[in-house]
């Protein structure tokens, strides 16, 4: 396998990890705190996610990584080509899910169960949970 | 290999976002196959394209598509594993919002199959089954202001 598509499929699964572990943590662990477990707005993620999935992409701030052709610069394209399209997703769906009419998408709506109504913002008091 | 790793974020989002939008819950590509393996629909996007792309590549012979086969491999390898993980420790957790019976349709052979699966991935686009009994305590337990029937195990 070509070493830099495997340094770059290292990168993707190290973003993937991050993500995926991080949305567990969220809501799974009562200790979590709140302020990540919220939305800032109901059209984008939450900050927690927001955060797992976008840090990757301080992988580009080393100079050396913005220079083609070394190691550096292919874990930063390819912690980018998974944490890009992933944050774009992820912003679109809460979009619709939040435009969605009431009544559609309940699942979706799902609140962590460890977020008590008191650390919701007001407009997360409508979510199904 | 951005275009590729773009265009499979962009395939599985739509799906995300169709599923998000509608009930889709039960239909096909919107099911699970276990518990512990991301739903059909990820399968098909995350697994299918970079193989459709290397299939291309193979029949057309051309550099470019073997490019965004990469792409989108880089995409949907770590995405499949990803949810895996995320399904695996959340059934590790110990299922603490419960297991109930679930049936489903698959539309070309009206197979009918019931699984126990664990209705615990309550984030926005990951709950992909959800029994109307379950949605009907939800409800139900939201305006009695009473805790939910699966947070009755858990330590709050």
């Amino acid at each position: 396998m070509d070493p830099k598509f495997k340094r770059q499929m290292f990168a993707g699964l190290a973003a993937s990890i991050t993500r995926w572990v991080e949305l567990a943590l969220e809501w799974r662990v009562p200790e979590y705190p709140a302020i990540l477990k919220q939305q800032l707005d109901p059209h984008i993620p939450s900050n927690g996610q927001l955060i797992s999935i976008a840090a990757p992409l301080a992988t580009w701030l080393p100079r050396d990584a913005r220079r083609a052709g070394t190691k550096k610069h292919d874990y930063a394209m390819g912690a980018s080509m998974y944490s890009l399209p992933t944050l774009l997703k992820q912003t679109v769906v809460e979009a619709i899910v939040a435009e969605s009419p009431a009544g559609v998408g309940d699942s979706h709506r799902a609140a962590s169960p460890y977020v008590t109504e008191a650390e919701q913002l007001p407009f997360q008091t409508d979510i199904g949970y | 290999m951005l275009a590729g790793a773009f265009g499979t974020g962009i395939a599985d989002m739509a799906l995300e976002a169709a599923f998000g939008y509608g009930k889709l819950e039960r239909t096909f590509p919107f099911i699970l196959i276990h518990p512990l393996l991301p739903p059909v629909d990820d399968f098909l996007v995350c697994g299918g394209i970079p193989l459709a792309l290397l299939g291309l590549a193979k029949a057309t012979r051309k550099r470019s598509f073997i490019e965004a086969a990469k792409g989108a491999a880089i995409y949907g390898v770590p995405e499949l594993l990803g949810i895996t993980l995320f399904r695996a420790i959340n059934y590790l957790a110990g299922q603490p919002v419960g297991q109930f019976r679930i049936d489903y349709e698959f539309p070309s052979t009206n197979l009918i199959r019931e699984f126990n699966i664990d209705y615990g991935f309550p984030t926005t686009n990951l709950v992909r089954q959800a029994s109307w009994m379950d949605k009907q305590a939800t409800r139900e337990s939201k305006h009695s202001g009473d805790f939910l029937p699966f947070q009755t195990d858990m330590e709050i």
